[in-house]
């Protein structure tokens, strides 16, 4: 019956229908290796696109970046990136930057570690739980909290969250009292440029910089921990690449051709005829020279005119501070409060000298206590070409500051000392095809106790960078676009219950219930 | 006298007719808009505790769009929704014979899977629209004042989309694999929390080594498969994959591809 139902056609037999259970098998088999085909090939790298709706592409690389990360691919090297971040919450958190920063950098990091493929490695340490990697922090970082270690081999980078990644700008509102408290806000995520930057000099330069520190004349001492020593410049140096030496102008018969930076730092002694042409012939060599010669603490000031002069550069002799004038008025200006002699540099940068130009933009506040006058010579020596780089005025000085409150100072004209230069850079044409630089400020700067703060260090990397010729700065524009902030006021918050919890759904539920009726009568 | 036999009219006239059918069957089921009402419910409460976080804590507008668009009822949508909107799609028809003269009509069997796919998608469009209207609405300054970032909250859209085109294939096959619609539903409700929970528990057993472009397949396929951390960090923060788009089109292909096969196995039965 049923041979005679199959060759009808008015069914299967189980034959055909082994034939057909074979057929769709093997359809659906073909259909699944197309599906992964599809999905092998289409999430190649090479195929993948990812288009970035961000407000402000804020999660998409550079191609300087991606071109670095590339280069580090073919060079085959490894690149081991470490995360120490704090966690802070509520007040201790102001605006919750510190949140929003992190996140920004775990984004930045993740981008960077998926192009890098194996050849990257991220390693995200929670200081809170893990004891070795807590421990591996003091290590690698000596303590410092919210840190980003990246490390090629011998060569390691340092970069902070806050101060490298973060531009944080702190609105003024006004300094009088009773008004309300700044906000701190977030202006920008530089995290590209500061990861960047590190990956490209590592990539660049086969070994640390060597950075050479005078130990003569009393000079700044790098191993000193104390408010007068650098013990802190010594280290931010060291992380940013430079190996840091110290050397004897004295007993040394040149300084060593591998000598990137020479640093000489308020040396409280004249520079004798022979050290300063020792330092002279570098310089025309091609070296660089980071000076700081600010007033010593006695109140002494060296001219330093071996060295100086024949680079065209002038030392002034008085020490820069306005007096605080007296609240009666019957009191000469009270000169000699510590204060007076605080500089607080805001718009004082140059505009033009590439190390500065972004501080002057960004009006960031420097510290430079001890300060006196410097002049470059009205007709510089042949070769020798000069730029200041800081400018004081009247109101640039630590007592506009007291107590948070701007004062409505004016000097007399007998205490107003003007403009006054404080810094002054010099490229000099040299025997080599590289220039002479030196850097010259006539100010206590980058010590320990004088405030070698946050921007400071800044300053003072970026100075060293520039004095070391590095090409390693990547100019990465910030991403980050602060978006409207939301601040509701109980009656908005109240229209918007309104909206959305009762005029939406019940809407929706009157619709159904008039379908209801409709198909009713329907 | 020779018998006419049945003509089949062009592929995009009948799936225009079926997609036309099935929506509208959709559009006037009051099953349909009570769903609608318990997710806008739900929504908007989730709204209203948003507004007064932002009103206590303060924020900006990115946050906001974000917390807007990956909160609990979201998910409730991608769970639950899609596999209601199709449990009825074949078992229904099934149970009540209705697919018979459905099989028999002039019109492919993939026209047919295709068109009932294509209703619950734009039905599941429907669904989100409100959201996005509202959003809109509440950039006035009656109510939050603040302009959304709208390139982040259109990838989110997208993604949404995409996401809910494949659970509803999944669903459509569950459906055409039963004539029981509670089991049908059931079981796509079970494939969507699988499908976001699943990955993201074998990541954290294995300890898988995130994503990079050396990654191999068997890593590609299982960041793939990861739809809620695609959601959450990718399409809701403003990001567009195409690795992730293609994943979803591909698989809600071969969804499709396997529920015309088993309401083609009908025939030789």
């Amino acid at each position: 019956m049923s041979k005679d139902k199959n060759k009808q056609g008015g069914g299967f037999g189980a034959g055909r229908r082994f034939g057909i259970g074979l057929v769709v098998a093997l359809n659906v088999l073909f259909a699944v290796l197309i599906w992964a085909l599809l999905n092998f090939l289409l999430t190649k790298p090479a195929l993948r696109k990812t288009f970035d709706l961000s407000p402000g592409a804020k999660f998409s690389l550079g191609g300087e970046t991606e071109a670095l990360v590339a280069q580090l691919r073919k060079s085959g090297d490894l690149l081991e990136i470490d995360t120490f971040f704090e966690s802070y919450q509520g007040a201790k958190d102001p605006g919750g930057i510190h949140a929003r920063v992190k996140s920004l950098a775990y984004d930045l990091i993740e981008r960077i570690r998926f192009l890098g493929g194996r050849q990257i490695k991220v390693r995200h340490n929670d200081i809170y739980r893990d004891i070795k990697s807590s421990g591996e922090r003091v290590e690698v970082t000596g303590g410092q909290p919210d840190t980003v270690t990246l490390k090629i081999g011998k060569k390691t980078r340092l970069i902070h969250l806050i101060h490298d990644m973060a531009d944080i700008d702190t609105p003024d509102t006004g300094g009088m009292p009773g008004q309300a408290q700044a906000q701190f806000v977030l202006r920008g995520f530089k995290g590209e440029q500061a990861l960047a930057s590190a990956l490209k000099s590592m990539l660049l330069e086969e070994e640390n910089l060597r950075a050479y520190w005078v130990k003569d004349f009393f000079a700044g001492d790098p191993s000193d921990q104390t408010a007068a020593g650098y013990a802190g410049l010594a280290r931010a140096l060291m992380e940013d690449g430079f190996d840091n030496h110290r050397i004897s102008l004295v007993t040394a018969q040149e300084i060593p051709a591998n000598c990137r930076l020479l640093i000489l730092l308020q040396p409280r002694l004249p520079i004798p005829e022979r050290e300063a042409a020792l330092i002279q012939s570098y310089v025309r060599r091609g070296g660089s020279l980071l000076m700081t010669a600010g007033m010593s603490r006695g109140g002494r000031a060296l001219s330093q005119r071996s060295l100086l002069e024949p680079l065209g550069l002038r030392l002034g002799k008085q020490q820069l501070f306005n007096g605080l004038p007296d609240s009666t008025g019957s009191a000469p200006p009270r000169y000699g409060d510590p204060r007076c002699s605080f500089l607080m540099i805001e718009d004082g940068w140059s505009r033009v000298h590439p190390v500065t130009k972004s501080f002057r933009q960004r009006r960031m506040v420097g510290a430079f206590p001890q300060a006196r006058g410097l002049r470059l010579a009205e007709k510089m020596p042949k070769g020798v070409r000069g730029t200041y780089l800081i400018t004081s005025n009247p109101y640039t000085w630590g007592e506009a500051y007291v107590g948070g409150v701007r004062p409505d100072y004016r000097p007399t004209s007998e205490q107003d000392l003007g403009r006054q230069q404080i810094a002054a850079t010099i490229v000099v044409d040299g025997e080599t095809e590289r220039k002479g630089r030196i850097a010259l400020i006539s100010a206590i700067a980058f010590a320990n106790g004088d405030g070698l703060i946050d921007q400071h260090s800044k300053f003072a990397l970026e100075l060293c960078s520039w004095l070391a010729s590095r090409e390693a700065r990547v100019d990465v524009p910030e991403r980050y676009r602060r978006t409207e902030s939301i601040k509701l006021s109980p009656q908005q918050v109240s229209r918007v219950k309104l909206l959305v919890v009762w005029v939406v759904p019940l809407s929706f539920l009157a619709f159904a219930f008039f379908l209801v009726y409709w198909r009713r009568r329907a | 006298m020779t018998a006419q036999l049945p003509t089949l009219k062009a592929p995009k006239r009948q799936l225009w007719i079926i997609t036309r059918r099935e929506f509208f069957a959709l559009l006037v089921s009051p099953i349909s808009w009570v769903i609608l009402f318990l997710f806008f419910l739900f929504r908007g409460f989730e709204v209203y505790q948003l507004a007064s976080y932002f009103k206590e804590v303060g924020g900006d507008s990115e946050s906001f769009a974000m917390g807007y668009l990956a909160s609990a009822s979201t998910q409730f949508a991608i769970v639950l929704v899609p596999p209601i909107l199709t449990m009825r799609a074949f078992a229904e028809e099934k149970r009540t014979g209705s697919l018979e003269h459905l099989m028999t009509a002039p019109v492919r069997d993939f026209e047919v899977v295709f068109g009932k796919w294509l209703a619950s998608w734009l039905f599941f469009v429907l669904l989100w629209l409100p959201t996005l209207t509202l959003l809109l609405i509440l950039q006035m300054d009656s109510f939050l004042g603040v302009s959304m970032p709208m390139g982040q909250v259109c990838a989110a859209y997208i993604g949404l989309f995409a996401l809910g085109s494949l659970i509803l294939a999944a669903g459509l096959f569950t459906s055409s694999l039963t004539d029981n619609q509670l089991l049908a539903s059931l079981a796509g409700m079970i494939f969507a929390f699988a499908l976001l929970r699943a990955p993201q528990e074998i990541s954290q057993q294995l300890d898988v080594r995130a994503l990079d472009v050396d990654s191999g397949f068997g890593l590609v396929l299982l960041d793939q498969f990861y739809v809620i951390k695609q959601l959450g960090q990718w399409f809701f923060r403003g990001l567009v994959d195409t690795g992730y788009l293609v994943f979803y089109i591909s698989t809600t292909g071969l969804f499709l591809f396997l529920t015309t096969r088993v309401i083609e196995s009908r025939k030789w039965r």
